[in-house]
Protein backbone atom coordinates (compact mmCIF):
# COMPACT_ATOMS: atom_id res chain seq x y z
CA UNK A 1 0.00 0.00 0.00
CA UNK A 2 1.04 3.17 -1.20
CA UNK A 3 0.77 7.17 0.71
CA UNK A 4 -1.81 7.44 -2.57
CA UNK A 5 -3.55 4.22 -2.32
CA UNK A 6 -3.74 4.75 1.28
CA UNK A 7 -5.19 8.28 1.04
CA UNK A 8 -7.59 7.81 -1.46
CA UNK A 9 -8.92 4.63 0.18
CA UNK A 10 -9.07 6.55 3.56
CA UNK A 11 -10.97 9.73 1.64
CA UNK A 12 -13.82 7.29 1.20
CA UNK A 13 -13.40 4.98 4.51
CA UNK A 14 -11.51 6.09 6.74
CA UNK A 15 -11.85 2.43 9.46
CA UNK A 16 -11.43 0.65 6.18
CA UNK A 17 -8.30 2.15 4.98
CA UNK A 18 -7.08 1.66 8.55
CA UNK A 19 -7.91 -2.11 9.03
CA UNK A 20 -6.19 -2.35 5.55
CA UNK A 21 -3.12 -1.05 6.43
CA UNK A 22 -3.03 -2.64 9.94
CA UNK A 23 -3.58 -6.07 8.09
CA UNK A 24 -1.00 -5.04 5.44
CA UNK A 25 1.92 -3.90 8.40
CA UNK A 26 0.92 -5.75 10.91
CA UNK A 27 3.81 -9.00 10.58
CA UNK A 28 6.37 -5.68 9.69
CA UNK A 29 5.40 -3.84 12.63
CA UNK A 30 5.52 -6.87 15.13
CA UNK A 31 8.42 -8.42 13.86
CA UNK A 32 10.35 -4.88 14.64
CA UNK A 33 8.58 -4.89 18.25
CA UNK A 34 9.64 -8.59 18.59
CA UNK A 35 13.10 -7.85 18.05
CA UNK A 36 13.02 -5.51 20.71
CA UNK A 37 11.21 -6.77 23.40
CA UNK A 38 11.71 -10.60 22.96
CA UNK A 39 13.70 -10.86 25.74
CA UNK A 40 12.30 -8.57 28.26
CA UNK A 41 8.68 -8.16 27.53
CA UNK A 42 5.46 -10.95 27.58
CA UNK A 43 3.48 -11.22 24.60
CA UNK A 44 0.79 -8.88 26.17
CA UNK A 45 3.69 -5.77 26.13
CA UNK A 46 4.57 -6.49 22.62
CA UNK A 47 0.69 -6.67 21.52
CA UNK A 48 0.28 -3.45 23.78
CA UNK A 49 3.26 -2.32 21.86
CA UNK A 50 2.06 -3.07 18.18
CA UNK A 51 -1.20 -1.17 19.26
CA UNK A 52 0.24 1.59 20.23
CA UNK A 53 2.45 1.87 16.64
CA UNK A 54 -0.59 2.04 14.33
CA UNK A 55 -2.54 4.28 16.96
CA UNK A 56 0.55 6.49 16.16
CA UNK A 57 0.89 5.59 12.86
CA UNK A 58 -3.07 6.74 12.02
CA UNK A 59 -2.81 9.84 14.33
CA UNK A 60 0.78 10.60 12.46
CA UNK A 61 -1.83 10.73 9.07
CA UNK A 62 -4.63 12.56 10.80
CA UNK A 63 -2.61 15.86 11.73
CA UNK A 64 -0.36 15.93 8.53
CA UNK A 65 -2.89 14.55 5.70
CA UNK A 66 -0.36 12.18 4.60
CA UNK A 67 3.27 10.27 5.00
CA UNK A 68 5.23 12.22 3.23
CA UNK A 69 6.12 9.55 0.55
CA UNK A 70 7.42 6.38 2.66
CA UNK A 71 5.18 4.54 3.83
CA UNK A 72 6.80 1.63 5.31
CA UNK A 73 9.68 3.87 6.41
CA UNK A 74 7.66 6.08 8.31
CA UNK A 75 5.81 2.84 9.99
CA UNK A 76 9.33 1.14 10.62
CA UNK A 77 10.64 4.40 12.14
CA UNK A 78 7.80 4.25 14.37
CA UNK A 79 7.40 0.88 15.47
CA UNK A 80 11.17 0.99 16.15
CA UNK A 81 10.71 3.75 18.31
CA UNK A 82 8.12 2.99 20.50
CA UNK A 83 9.56 -0.47 20.65
CA UNK A 84 12.26 1.75 22.32
CA UNK A 85 10.26 3.56 24.44
CA UNK A 86 8.23 0.26 25.73
CA UNK A 87 11.99 -1.71 26.37
CA UNK A 88 12.98 1.35 28.28
CA UNK A 89 9.73 1.25 30.16
CA UNK A 90 10.33 -2.63 30.68
CA UNK A 91 13.45 -2.45 31.89
CA UNK A 92 12.80 0.48 34.52
CA UNK A 93 10.27 -1.17 36.24
CA UNK A 94 11.46 -4.80 36.06
CA UNK A 95 14.65 -4.13 37.71
CA UNK A 96 15.80 -0.97 38.96
CA UNK A 97 19.50 -0.93 38.30
CA UNK A 98 21.80 1.73 40.06
CA UNK A 99 24.38 2.86 37.51
CA UNK A 100 27.19 2.59 40.62
CA UNK A 101 26.60 -0.80 40.56
CA UNK A 102 27.19 -1.17 36.91
CA UNK A 103 30.48 -1.14 34.40
CA UNK A 104 29.82 2.76 34.19
CA UNK A 105 33.08 3.40 33.02
CA UNK A 106 32.31 1.81 29.38
CA UNK A 107 34.41 3.32 27.17
CA UNK A 108 33.55 4.57 23.82
CA UNK A 109 36.10 2.31 22.13
CA UNK A 110 34.59 -0.68 23.97
CA UNK A 111 31.29 0.08 22.74
CA UNK A 112 32.28 0.39 19.18
CA UNK A 113 34.38 -3.05 19.53
CA UNK A 114 31.12 -4.89 21.03
CA UNK A 115 28.86 -3.31 18.73
CA UNK A 116 31.03 -4.57 15.54
CA UNK A 117 31.54 -7.23 17.24
CA UNK A 118 27.44 -8.41 17.68
CA UNK A 119 27.01 -7.06 14.15
CA UNK A 120 29.39 -9.78 12.88
CA UNK A 121 28.44 -12.25 14.87
CA UNK A 122 24.51 -11.85 13.61
CA UNK A 123 25.39 -11.88 10.05
CA UNK A 124 27.11 -14.67 10.65
CA UNK A 125 24.40 -16.22 12.57
CA UNK A 126 21.86 -15.03 9.82
CA UNK A 127 24.18 -16.46 6.73
CA UNK A 128 24.22 -19.70 8.32
CA UNK A 129 20.72 -20.33 9.00
CA UNK A 130 20.16 -19.02 5.18
CA UNK A 131 22.68 -21.40 3.70
CA UNK A 132 20.23 -24.87 5.55
CA UNK A 133 18.03 -24.05 2.58
CA UNK A 134 13.81 -23.65 2.55
CA UNK A 135 12.00 -24.94 4.74
CA UNK A 136 14.89 -25.28 7.10
CA UNK A 137 16.05 -22.11 7.49
CA UNK A 138 12.48 -20.91 8.27
CA UNK A 139 11.80 -24.00 10.62
CA UNK A 140 14.81 -22.89 12.51
CA UNK A 141 13.86 -19.13 12.79
CA UNK A 142 10.00 -20.09 13.65
CA UNK A 143 11.71 -22.29 16.74
CA UNK A 144 14.40 -20.78 18.34
CA UNK A 145 13.73 -17.49 17.60
CA UNK A 146 10.02 -16.86 17.34
CA UNK A 147 9.69 -19.60 20.08
CA UNK A 148 6.68 -21.30 18.30
CA UNK A 149 5.18 -24.58 18.78
CA UNK A 150 5.87 -27.57 16.55
CA UNK A 151 2.30 -27.56 15.17
CA UNK A 152 2.33 -23.64 15.06
CA UNK A 153 5.46 -24.30 12.71
CA UNK A 154 3.32 -27.47 10.69
CA UNK A 155 0.36 -25.31 10.60
CA UNK A 156 2.20 -22.23 8.87
CA UNK A 157 4.45 -25.38 6.19
CA UNK A 158 1.49 -27.65 6.01
CA UNK A 159 3.26 -30.52 7.22
CA UNK A 160 3.13 -32.49 10.57
CA UNK A 161 4.10 -32.03 13.56
CA UNK A 162 6.25 -34.85 13.87
CA UNK A 163 7.79 -33.59 9.86
CA UNK A 164 8.85 -30.86 11.79
CA UNK A 165 10.58 -31.75 14.89
CA UNK A 166 12.36 -34.03 12.09
CA UNK A 167 13.37 -31.91 10.08
CA UNK A 168 14.03 -29.03 13.33
CA UNK A 169 16.13 -31.59 15.09
CA UNK A 170 18.73 -32.36 11.78
CA UNK A 171 18.71 -28.26 10.60
CA UNK A 172 20.04 -27.85 14.09
CA UNK A 173 22.66 -30.40 14.31
CA UNK A 174 23.78 -28.89 10.63
CA UNK A 175 23.86 -25.32 12.20
CA UNK A 176 25.86 -26.30 14.75
CA UNK A 177 28.21 -27.98 12.62
CA UNK A 178 28.32 -24.87 10.30
CA UNK A 179 28.61 -22.49 13.23
CA UNK A 180 31.68 -25.00 14.81
CA UNK A 181 33.96 -24.61 11.19
CA UNK A 182 33.61 -20.87 11.54
CA UNK A 183 35.08 -21.17 15.13
CA UNK A 184 31.78 -20.49 17.28
CA UNK A 185 29.57 -22.86 19.18
CA UNK A 186 25.92 -22.83 19.74
CA UNK A 187 24.13 -21.76 23.46
CA UNK A 188 23.07 -24.66 25.13
CA UNK A 189 19.90 -24.56 27.15
CA UNK A 190 17.92 -21.75 25.82
CA UNK A 191 19.37 -20.89 22.73
CA UNK B 1 39.83 -26.52 27.14
CA UNK B 2 37.08 -24.98 24.19
CA UNK B 3 37.90 -21.48 23.54
CA UNK B 4 34.85 -21.42 21.09
CA UNK B 5 32.61 -18.36 21.62
CA UNK B 6 29.04 -19.31 22.40
CA UNK B 7 26.62 -18.17 20.01
CA UNK B 8 22.38 -17.79 20.48
CA UNK B 9 19.69 -16.28 19.07
CA UNK B 10 19.03 -13.74 21.27
CA UNK B 11 22.00 -12.39 19.65
CA UNK B 12 19.91 -11.29 16.83
CA UNK B 13 17.81 -9.04 19.63
CA UNK B 14 17.83 -5.55 18.87
CA UNK B 15 18.86 -5.23 15.44
CA UNK B 16 18.13 -2.49 12.70
CA UNK B 17 15.27 -2.85 10.21
CA UNK B 18 17.13 -4.87 7.36
CA UNK B 19 18.50 -7.11 9.87
CA UNK B 20 14.92 -7.94 11.28
CA UNK B 21 13.51 -7.69 7.07
CA UNK B 22 16.67 -10.54 6.77
CA UNK B 23 15.55 -12.42 9.74
CA UNK B 24 11.66 -12.69 8.39
CA UNK B 25 8.71 -9.93 9.23
CA UNK B 26 6.30 -12.64 7.88
CA UNK B 27 7.50 -15.83 9.57
CA UNK B 28 5.73 -15.41 13.06
CA UNK B 29 2.34 -16.92 13.96
CA UNK B 30 -0.40 -13.93 14.42
CA UNK B 31 -3.81 -16.26 14.81
CA UNK B 32 -6.78 -14.45 14.20
CA UNK B 33 -7.79 -14.27 17.83
CA UNK B 34 -4.21 -12.42 18.37
CA UNK B 35 -4.85 -10.47 15.12
CA UNK B 36 -8.51 -9.22 16.22
CA UNK B 37 -7.29 -8.37 19.63
CA UNK B 38 -4.78 -5.99 18.47
CA UNK B 39 -6.64 -4.09 16.06
CA UNK B 40 -8.73 -4.10 19.19
CA UNK B 41 -6.52 -2.34 21.19
CA UNK B 42 -5.28 -0.08 18.32
CA UNK B 43 -8.17 1.62 17.50
CA UNK B 44 -9.09 2.20 21.91
CA UNK B 45 -5.66 3.98 21.85
CA UNK B 46 -6.53 5.78 18.66
CA UNK B 47 -9.94 6.94 19.77
CA UNK B 48 -8.50 8.09 22.93
CA UNK B 49 -5.62 9.86 21.62
CA UNK B 50 -7.46 11.71 18.97
CA UNK B 51 -10.00 12.94 21.80
CA UNK B 52 -6.73 13.65 23.85
CA UNK B 53 -5.16 15.87 21.04
CA UNK B 54 -8.86 17.39 19.70
CA UNK B 55 -8.63 15.85 16.15
CA UNK B 56 -12.93 15.96 15.23
CA UNK B 57 -12.90 13.68 12.76
CA UNK B 58 -14.99 10.36 13.70
CA UNK B 59 -14.06 7.71 11.81
CA UNK B 60 -15.93 4.96 14.24
CA UNK B 61 -19.29 6.43 13.23
CA UNK B 62 -19.37 6.27 9.56
CA UNK B 63 -18.05 2.37 9.57
CA UNK B 64 -20.02 1.36 12.70
CA UNK B 65 -21.78 -2.06 11.42
CA UNK B 66 -24.17 -1.72 14.70
CA UNK B 67 -25.33 1.87 12.91
CA UNK B 68 -28.48 3.16 11.60
CA UNK B 69 -27.97 2.90 7.90
CA UNK B 70 -29.17 5.93 6.15
CA UNK B 71 -30.82 5.37 2.55
CA UNK B 72 -31.81 7.67 -0.26
CA UNK B 73 -29.55 10.19 0.41
CA UNK B 74 -28.87 12.67 -1.87
CA UNK B 75 -25.71 12.99 -3.79
CA UNK B 76 -24.51 16.10 -4.04
CA UNK B 77 -22.04 17.17 -6.70
CA UNK B 78 -19.27 19.81 -6.21
CA UNK B 79 -19.10 21.53 -9.44
CA UNK B 80 -15.89 22.50 -10.53
CA UNK B 81 -14.79 25.65 -12.40
CA UNK B 82 -13.10 25.58 -16.18
CA UNK B 83 -10.14 25.92 -15.67
CA UNK B 84 -9.48 28.89 -18.11
CA UNK B 85 -11.93 30.64 -15.69
CA UNK B 86 -9.84 29.75 -12.37
CA UNK B 87 -6.77 31.01 -13.98
CA UNK B 88 -8.40 34.59 -15.30
CA UNK B 89 -9.73 34.95 -11.55
CA UNK B 90 -6.71 34.57 -10.11
CA UNK B 91 -4.81 37.03 -12.56
CA UNK B 92 -7.37 39.62 -12.27
CA UNK B 93 -6.90 39.69 -8.34
CA UNK B 94 -3.00 39.54 -8.17
CA UNK B 95 -3.53 42.48 -10.58
CA UNK B 96 -5.62 44.17 -8.54
CA UNK B 97 -3.53 43.53 -5.65
CA UNK B 98 -0.60 44.92 -6.96
CA UNK B 99 -2.16 47.79 -8.47
CA UNK B 100 -3.62 48.25 -5.00
CA UNK B 101 -0.76 48.24 -3.08
CA UNK B 102 1.33 50.83 -5.11
CA UNK B 103 -1.55 52.98 -5.11
CA UNK B 104 -1.63 52.61 -0.71
CA UNK B 105 2.25 52.99 -0.94
CA UNK B 106 2.06 56.17 -3.00
CA UNK B 107 -0.50 57.83 -1.00
CA UNK B 108 1.43 57.05 2.60
CA UNK B 109 2.78 59.78 4.33
CA UNK B 110 5.75 58.55 6.75
CA UNK B 111 4.40 59.62 10.08
CA UNK B 112 7.03 58.93 12.11
CA UNK B 113 10.69 59.00 11.99
CA UNK B 114 12.28 55.82 9.78
CA UNK B 115 14.71 53.90 11.85
CA UNK B 116 18.33 52.93 10.17
CA UNK B 117 18.23 49.27 9.87
CA UNK B 118 20.64 48.07 12.34
CA UNK B 119 23.63 46.74 10.40
CA UNK B 120 24.24 42.77 11.60
CA UNK B 121 26.61 40.49 9.62
CA UNK B 122 27.51 36.74 10.84
CA UNK B 123 30.06 35.55 8.85
CA UNK B 124 31.62 33.34 11.45
CA UNK B 125 30.95 29.71 13.19
CA UNK B 126 33.97 29.20 14.73
CA UNK B 127 35.06 31.87 15.76
CA UNK B 128 33.41 33.86 18.83
CA UNK B 129 32.40 37.55 18.92
CA UNK B 130 31.30 40.08 21.69
CA UNK B 131 30.52 43.54 21.06
CA UNK B 132 28.63 46.87 22.75
CA UNK B 133 25.50 45.10 24.98
CA UNK B 134 25.88 41.63 23.84
CA UNK B 135 26.73 38.06 25.49
CA UNK B 136 28.46 35.09 23.35
CA UNK B 137 28.20 31.43 24.14
CA UNK B 138 29.91 29.26 22.23
CA UNK B 139 30.92 25.64 22.93
CA UNK B 140 32.90 22.90 20.87
CA UNK B 141 29.57 22.25 19.20
CA UNK B 142 28.06 25.64 18.67
CA UNK B 143 29.06 28.79 17.88
CA UNK B 144 27.21 31.57 18.71
CA UNK B 145 27.74 34.81 17.57
CA UNK B 146 26.02 38.13 18.67
CA UNK B 147 27.01 41.53 17.47
CA UNK B 148 25.42 44.79 18.58
CA UNK B 149 25.14 48.09 16.43
CA UNK B 150 23.87 51.02 17.82
CA UNK B 151 21.73 53.75 15.92
CA UNK B 152 20.56 56.86 16.24
CA UNK B 153 17.04 58.24 15.47
CA UNK B 154 15.98 61.92 14.82
CA UNK B 155 12.99 61.79 16.32
CA UNK B 156 12.67 64.06 19.45
CA UNK B 157 11.31 61.57 21.45
CA UNK B 158 14.02 58.92 20.22
CA UNK B 159 16.11 57.08 22.62
CA UNK B 160 19.16 55.49 21.33
CA UNK B 161 18.26 52.26 20.21
CA UNK B 162 20.21 49.57 20.24
CA UNK B 163 19.73 46.58 18.16
CA UNK B 164 21.00 43.05 18.81
CA UNK B 165 21.22 40.18 15.99
CA UNK B 166 21.71 36.92 17.19
CA UNK B 167 22.57 34.01 15.06
CA UNK B 168 22.83 30.47 16.52
CA UNK B 169 24.87 28.13 13.96
CA UNK B 170 24.82 24.11 14.44
CA UNK B 171 28.14 22.06 14.08
CA UNK B 172 27.28 21.45 10.94
CA UNK B 173 28.49 24.75 9.62
CA UNK B 174 24.79 26.32 8.92
CA UNK B 175 24.90 30.01 8.40
CA UNK B 176 22.11 32.21 7.89
CA UNK B 177 19.83 30.18 10.44
CA UNK B 178 17.33 31.62 12.30
CA UNK B 179 17.67 35.79 12.61
CA UNK B 180 16.13 37.78 15.76
CA UNK B 181 16.65 41.21 16.52
CA UNK B 182 15.23 42.87 19.52
CA UNK B 183 15.89 46.07 20.75
CA UNK B 184 17.87 47.34 23.70
CA UNK B 185 16.16 49.83 26.05
CA UNK B 186 12.68 49.62 24.59
CA UNK B 187 12.30 45.97 23.91
CA UNK B 188 9.99 45.63 20.80
CA UNK B 189 6.51 43.58 21.30
CA UNK B 190 6.61 42.51 18.14
CA UNK B 191 9.57 40.48 18.12
CA UNK B 192 9.15 36.70 18.74
CA UNK B 193 11.73 35.06 19.76
CA UNK B 194 12.60 31.92 17.02
CA UNK B 195 13.43 28.58 18.95
CA UNK B 196 18.01 27.93 19.46
CA UNK B 197 18.68 25.18 17.34
CA UNK B 198 19.99 22.37 20.19
CA UNK B 199 21.53 19.23 18.96
CA UNK B 200 19.61 15.88 18.81
CA UNK B 201 19.70 12.53 17.20
CA UNK B 202 17.35 10.46 14.89
CA UNK B 203 19.45 7.33 15.73
CA UNK B 204 16.94 4.56 16.93
CA UNK B 205 19.67 2.29 18.26
CA UNK B 206 20.42 3.93 21.43
CA UNK B 207 20.72 1.97 24.38
CA UNK B 208 20.19 2.24 27.94
CA UNK B 209 23.95 1.94 28.91
CA UNK B 210 25.13 4.27 26.45
CA UNK B 211 23.14 6.68 27.87
CA UNK B 212 24.11 5.74 31.50
CA UNK B 213 27.54 6.14 30.45
CA UNK B 214 26.82 9.34 28.69
CA UNK B 215 25.07 10.14 31.96
CA UNK B 216 27.76 9.63 34.25
CA UNK B 217 30.29 11.34 32.05
CA UNK B 218 28.04 14.50 32.10
CA UNK B 219 28.04 14.32 35.86
CA UNK B 220 31.95 14.33 35.97
CA UNK B 221 32.34 16.51 33.71
CA UNK B 222 29.98 19.08 35.61
CA UNK B 223 31.76 18.47 39.02
CA UNK B 224 35.14 18.82 37.62
CA UNK B 225 34.09 21.69 36.18
CA UNK B 226 32.97 23.55 39.69
CA UNK B 227 34.98 23.21 42.69
CA UNK B 228 32.91 24.01 45.42
CA UNK B 229 30.70 20.68 44.56
CA UNK B 230 32.86 18.50 46.76
CA UNK B 231 33.49 20.82 48.88
CA UNK B 232 31.04 21.33 52.13
CA UNK B 233 32.58 24.57 53.33
CA UNK B 234 32.39 26.18 50.26
CA UNK B 235 29.32 24.92 49.08
CA UNK B 236 27.15 25.09 51.75
CA UNK B 237 25.08 21.64 51.78
CA UNK B 238 21.97 21.33 53.41
CA UNK B 239 23.41 20.07 56.82
CA UNK B 240 20.45 17.09 57.23
CA UNK B 241 21.38 15.92 53.99
CA UNK B 242 25.26 16.42 53.42
CA UNK B 243 26.42 17.09 49.92
CA UNK B 244 24.56 15.39 47.32
CA UNK B 245 24.59 15.43 43.46
CA UNK B 246 21.41 13.44 41.74
CA UNK B 247 20.67 13.03 38.21
CA UNK B 248 17.77 11.61 36.28
CA UNK B 249 16.29 10.89 33.06
CA UNK B 250 12.57 11.75 31.73
CA UNK B 251 12.12 12.14 27.87
CA UNK B 252 10.32 15.82 28.06
CA UNK B 253 9.68 16.23 23.98
CA UNK B 254 8.70 12.53 23.86
CA UNK B 255 10.98 11.94 20.89
CA UNK B 256 12.46 8.69 22.89
CA UNK B 257 15.23 10.06 23.65
CA UNK B 258 15.35 10.68 27.08
CA UNK B 259 17.05 14.58 28.44
CA UNK B 260 19.37 14.05 31.55
CA UNK B 261 18.51 16.54 34.69
CA UNK B 262 21.06 16.91 37.29
CA UNK B 263 20.63 18.67 41.03
CA UNK B 264 22.29 18.72 43.64
CA UNK B 265 21.83 20.06 47.30
CA UNK B 266 24.16 23.16 47.78
CA UNK B 267 22.49 26.48 49.06
CA UNK B 268 23.76 28.18 46.02
CA UNK B 269 24.27 25.68 43.45
CA UNK B 270 22.27 25.47 40.13
CA UNK B 271 20.40 22.52 38.63
CA UNK B 272 20.66 21.51 34.72
CA UNK B 273 19.35 19.90 31.76
CA UNK B 274 21.31 18.61 28.49
CA UNK B 275 20.08 17.21 25.74
CA UNK B 276 21.63 14.09 24.30
CA UNK B 277 23.20 14.91 20.70
CA UNK B 278 23.84 11.28 20.11
CA UNK B 279 27.28 10.84 21.78
CA UNK B 280 26.66 12.82 24.81
CA UNK B 281 24.38 14.66 26.98
CA UNK B 282 25.51 18.70 25.97
CA UNK B 283 23.81 21.62 28.07
CA UNK B 284 20.31 22.71 26.37
CA UNK B 285 19.80 26.43 25.14
CA UNK B 286 16.77 28.36 24.23
CA UNK B 287 16.70 32.05 22.83
CA UNK B 288 15.33 33.84 25.84
CA UNK B 289 15.51 37.47 27.29
CA UNK B 290 17.94 38.95 29.85
CA UNK B 291 16.72 41.73 32.75
CA UNK B 292 17.61 44.21 30.94
CA UNK B 293 15.11 43.13 27.79
CA UNK B 294 17.75 42.12 25.27
CA UNK B 295 17.12 38.84 23.51
CA UNK B 296 20.08 36.28 24.40
CA UNK B 297 21.13 32.73 24.16
CA UNK B 298 20.19 30.87 27.71
CA UNK B 299 21.10 27.99 28.93
CA UNK B 300 19.25 25.11 30.82
CA UNK B 301 21.31 25.73 33.68
CA UNK B 302 19.18 27.92 36.76
CA UNK B 303 18.89 27.33 40.41
CA UNK B 304 15.49 25.26 39.85
CA UNK B 305 15.18 23.43 36.80
CA UNK B 306 12.51 20.46 36.33
CA UNK B 307 10.32 18.58 34.11
CA UNK B 308 6.72 19.53 34.39
CA UNK B 309 3.74 17.66 34.79
CA UNK B 310 2.27 19.08 31.23
CA UNK B 311 3.69 17.63 28.10
CA UNK B 312 6.79 19.12 26.79
CA UNK B 313 7.16 21.28 29.32
CA UNK B 314 10.23 22.92 31.79
CA UNK B 315 10.19 25.09 34.71
CA UNK B 316 13.42 26.93 35.62
CA UNK B 317 13.13 29.43 38.50
CA UNK B 318 15.87 31.79 39.92
CA UNK B 319 17.58 32.47 43.01
CA UNK B 320 16.33 35.00 45.27
CA UNK B 321 12.61 34.98 44.57
CA UNK B 322 13.19 34.25 41.03
CA UNK B 323 14.99 37.34 39.57
CA UNK B 324 14.50 35.43 36.25
CA UNK B 325 12.15 32.56 35.65
CA UNK B 326 11.04 30.61 33.09
CA UNK B 327 8.44 27.90 31.57
CA UNK B 328 9.39 26.46 28.50
CA UNK B 329 8.39 24.46 25.58
CA UNK B 330 10.59 21.74 24.42
CA UNK B 331 9.61 20.61 20.79
CA UNK B 332 10.23 17.12 19.13
CA UNK B 333 13.24 18.52 17.46
CA UNK B 334 14.87 19.48 20.83
CA UNK B 335 13.86 23.28 19.98
CA UNK B 336 13.12 25.17 23.23
CA UNK B 337 10.68 27.83 23.61
CA UNK B 338 9.99 30.17 26.02
CA UNK B 339 6.11 30.02 27.01
CA UNK B 340 6.26 32.36 30.20
CA UNK B 341 9.66 34.19 30.95
CA UNK B 342 9.71 36.74 34.19
CA UNK B 343 12.51 38.83 35.00
CA UNK B 344 12.29 42.20 37.54
CA UNK B 345 11.61 44.13 35.23
CA UNK B 346 9.96 42.22 32.38
CA UNK B 347 7.62 39.43 31.92
CA UNK B 348 7.04 38.10 28.89
CA UNK B 349 4.85 35.42 26.88
CA UNK B 350 5.03 33.01 23.74
CA UNK B 351 8.55 35.44 23.21
CA UNK B 352 6.80 38.65 23.72
CA UNK B 353 6.73 41.56 25.67
CA UNK B 354 3.22 40.65 28.06
CA UNK B 355 4.25 43.62 30.73
CA UNK B 356 6.77 46.01 31.54
CA UNK B 357 7.18 47.32 35.69
CA UNK B 358 9.23 48.89 38.08
CA UNK B 359 10.76 46.67 40.87
CA UNK B 360 8.79 47.39 43.99
CA UNK B 361 10.77 44.54 45.86
CA UNK B 362 7.51 42.64 47.02
CA UNK B 363 7.51 40.21 44.39
CA UNK B 364 3.96 41.07 43.55
CA UNK B 365 4.68 40.31 40.03
CA UNK B 366 6.50 37.07 41.08
CA UNK B 367 3.81 36.39 42.92
CA UNK B 368 1.53 35.79 39.96
CA UNK B 369 4.29 34.13 37.61
CA UNK B 370 4.73 31.62 41.03
CA UNK B 371 1.26 31.11 40.89
CA UNK B 372 1.28 29.95 37.15
CA UNK B 373 4.38 27.94 37.38
CA UNK B 374 2.85 26.08 40.84
CA UNK B 375 -0.14 25.44 38.49
CA UNK B 376 1.87 23.48 35.77
CA UNK B 377 3.71 21.16 38.96
CA UNK B 378 6.56 19.83 39.34
CA UNK B 379 7.22 15.99 37.40
CA UNK B 380 8.32 13.06 39.68
CA UNK B 381 11.49 12.06 38.42
CA UNK B 382 13.22 8.76 39.33
CA UNK B 383 16.90 10.27 40.70
CA UNK B 384 19.41 8.26 41.52
CA UNK B 385 22.02 9.24 43.78
CA UNK B 386 25.92 9.96 42.49
CA UNK B 387 28.65 9.09 45.01
CA UNK B 388 30.69 12.65 44.78
CA UNK B 389 33.82 10.53 46.38
CA UNK B 390 33.95 8.55 43.10
CA UNK B 391 35.09 11.61 41.31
Amino acid sequence: MTDNEYRKMYDKDPRKAQTALFDEYLGYVYAIVYNKLRSCGSSEDIEECVGDVFSAVFISYDRSGSFDGDLKGLIGTIANRTAIQMYRKLVRHSDTVYIENETTELADTENVEENAERSVLKNTLLKLINSLGQPDSDIIIQKFYYNMNSKEIADKHSMSPASVRMRCSRALKKLKELLANEGYEMKEGNI
Amino acid sequence: MNDKKKIGFDILENSDINTIEEIGTGKMNIDKNARERMLKNTMNKYEAEKKRLGIAQDTTSENNENADSVTGVEVYERRRLPHFIYIGLCSAAAIALTIGSITMLNRRKPDAPEIQTPVAQVTSTAATTSTGISTTTASSKEAVTVIAAATETSAASAKDTTAATTTAADSSDKTGGDTETAAGNTPSDTTVSAAYTNPHTDRTDITQEELDAAAVRAVKQLINDNDGFKNPNVAQPDPTLGVMLRYAFYDVNGDSVPELFIRHNYALGNAYMYVYDGNDYVTARFNGHDMNGNETVQETVLSVVEALSADNTIGMMGHQGGSQSFILYMGDDNTITPLYEYTLYRSYKDGRLSEEYTYDGDLGKFGEFLDMYRSYGERELNWIEYDLNEN
